[in-house]
């Protein structure tokens, strides 16, 4: 079984302070929500809402309030990430010394590092190429578009798909991560030495979770769920379209060549491919005892 | 030892019924009650339609996937006061797509571990997972990191269609190997009343290597965190802390971050942990004062 799994008992996080509880938060939370409006492309000016943010003793008040919560549990799990809304989310993020990464992940939303204490060196990389995201290529490297120093009361902007980051310390730094919204679905994954791409993968959950009841339909040989994998033929990620179309042609095999025809005429290289894929077969789902 | 069941039915159960049964008759303190519900989950196996209201579930509605699935690899079938009805996924690497971020879950059931609660597995489906159990006396550990303790080989096997195996609580430690080929397995999992530690292993040295859900770990960090940030009002916070928390290791992280924002009184402080329940805490304590005379 997997480790993964264990969790605290269920009651464990039942009536505790949390940070939107507090007065600072909630108001950041409040001028935030005016500032983005309905649209991401406004969470740029949230710059100076993050710095007064970070300059006050909102931090502090919240870290206080999560050990006073750990006194009315035997196993409390302080929450390090603050505010979670549909169009951003606010981290308490620590620096702490230690040995250099050896990947690097891209961003699928824009972010603003805010340093509440201490200091923090930014290694900012850049994508060479600025072509399609969603298609992977090993020779699309990053390079180091430089390095400054962050100290309290500093914020950085870092845009989403264009740019990644490591931060490194060589004493504890701490900061504010402020989050738009997620802006892709797909994460690129680089060696921290080469800077070459190794992987992307989906970020999204909810995209994981498709996947794997895809992945799980076809195996069992559920023909019932061809309507329903239908339907993700149109998803935004291309995993979750081509993932559909290896498991349509397995259940629904009638249908072979109209579901080869989609995966010819989608706009993915990787959905084209998947028309030329062999396909494994199902094991069914008959009685086995 | 993790005990591998003789099972044989072919009578089938529902979701539903099964659950209501386990509900019913299953004592969630009583080990041998976990052992006899084995059954129950054997007939659920045979049910070979059980998942698929719930893979349909999640094609249509999975922008709202359940909170409860564990990452990408699992589903949750049920949920009912501490028990769980889970669905996990298991993928050779060979069949992994590499769009999957997975690769985190392969790097724990790679790991010798242990489980902070009993569960009864089925193999659902495929040839299932390999795993070497080992047995350890929880009552002669402390749960040190680094710490030696006596792992007992009990066997090698693998979870195969059909085959029903109940762990043990804090006894049982495995590590698995990678299915050969795409696998399902059904769990009962019974969490236990109180939290308990979940330890990771290396065999070959016989130690404690980690720690499962470090909340000591975190709270700690928020200890270290106020130490660094703290003012007037953080030391009352940290002192009501240090007196209080249940938890020897975050007493010491409170301690030391009182000690480091009031350096003036560090030695009364010290000396006030001095008289702390725990061994480890007097013992830290003690180390302190001497390097502040």
């Amino acid at each position: 079984m997997q480790p993964t799994t264990q969790e605290p008992p269920l009651e464990v996080h039942a009536g505790f302070t949390r940070a939107i509880d507090l007065p600072a938060f909630k108001e950041f939370a409040s001028q935030l929500s005016d500032l983005l409006g309905d649209s991401h492309e406004n969470f740029w000016k949230c710059r100076n809402a993050l710095a007064c943010l970070s300059r006050s003793r909102a931090a502090l008040g919240y870290i206080e309030s999560e050990l006073l919560n750990g006194l009315q549990s035997t196993c409390y799990f302080p929450k390090f990430t603050l505010i979670e809304r549909d169009l951003f989310s606010l981290r308490l993020l620590i620096v702490l010394p230690r040995s250099a990464a050896r990947v690097i992940h891209s961003m699928v939303e824009h972010q603003m590092l805010a340093v509440i204490d201490g200091s923090a060196q930014l290694q900012r990389f850049e994508r060479a190429d600025r072509g399609a995201h969603d298609v992977f290529n090993a020779q699309k490297r990053i390079f180091s578009s430089g390095v400054s120093t962050l100290v309290a009361g500093d914020v950085a902007e870092l845009w989403a798909d264009r740019e990644c980051y490591e931060l490194s310390t060589p004493t504890n730094a701490f900061l504010f991560q402020l989050r738009s919204r997620p802006l892709y679905r797909l994460q690129w994954v680089y060696d921290a030495a080469t800077l070459t791409p190794k992987r992307i993968y989906a970020s999204h959950a909810e995209d994981m979770q498709a996947e794997l009841a895809i992945l799980t339909a076809r195996n069992l040989g559920f023909s019932d769920c061809v309507p329903n994998v239908r339907r993700l033929l149109d998803h935004p990620n291309h995993v979750i379209r081509r993932a559909a179309l290896h498991t349509l042609v397995a259940l629904d095999p009638e249908n072979r060549e109209v579901y080869l025809r989609v995966a010819a005429n989608d706009p993915h290289p990787d959905v084209q491919q998947a028309a030329l894929d062999p396909v494994p077969p199902s094991k069914g789902c008959e009685p086995w005892h | 030892m993790a005990l591998t069941l003789s099972i044989e039915t072919d009578q089938s159960l529902e979701l539903e019924d099964y659950t209501e049964l386990v509900d019913r008759e299953l004592d969630r303190d009583d080990f041998d009650s976990l052992v006899e519900s084995a059954v129950l989950l054997k007939k659920l196996a045979n049910n070979r339609r059980i998942l698929i209201e719930h893979v349909n579930q999640r094609l249509c509605d999975h922008r709202n996937s359940s909170a409860k699935d564990v990452g990408d690899t699992s589903f949750c079938l049920a949920q009912r006061k501490q028990i769980r009805v889970r669905a996990n996924v298991w993928v050779p690497p060979t069949e992994m797509p590499m769009s999957r971020k997975w690769q985190a879950n392969i790097a724990a059931y790679l790991t010798p571990h242990d489980h902070s609660f009993s569960f009864v597995t089925v193999g659902y489906l495929g040839t299932g997972y390999e795993t070497t159990i080992f047995e350890y006396d929880r009552s002669r550990t402390a749960g040190k990191c680094g710490e030696t303790v006596s792992l007992q080989f009990l066997e090698k096997t693998r979870l195969t269609q059909g085959k029903v195996m109940v762990y043990r609580a804090n006894k049982d430690v495995h590590f698995q190997a990678h299915p050969q080929e795409f696998s399902i397995s059904l769990n009962l999992v019974v969490f236990p009343r109180e939290f308990r530690d979940q330890y990771f292993f290396d065999i070959n040295r016989s130690i404690i290597t980690g720690r499962a859900m470090e909340f000591r770990g975190m709270q700690s960090l928020m200890c270290t965190l106020a130490g660094a940030l703290g003012d007037g009002r953080t030391v009352n916070v940290l002192e009501k802390v240090a007196r209080r928390n249940c938890d020897e290791e975050v007493r010491v992280s409170a301690f030391t971050a009182w000690a480091r924002l009031d350096p003036g009184h560090a030695a009364q402080i010290w000396k006030m942990a001095l008289e702390d329940a725990h061994e480890s805490v007097r013992t830290r304590a003690s180390a302190e004062l001497g390097t502040l005379v």
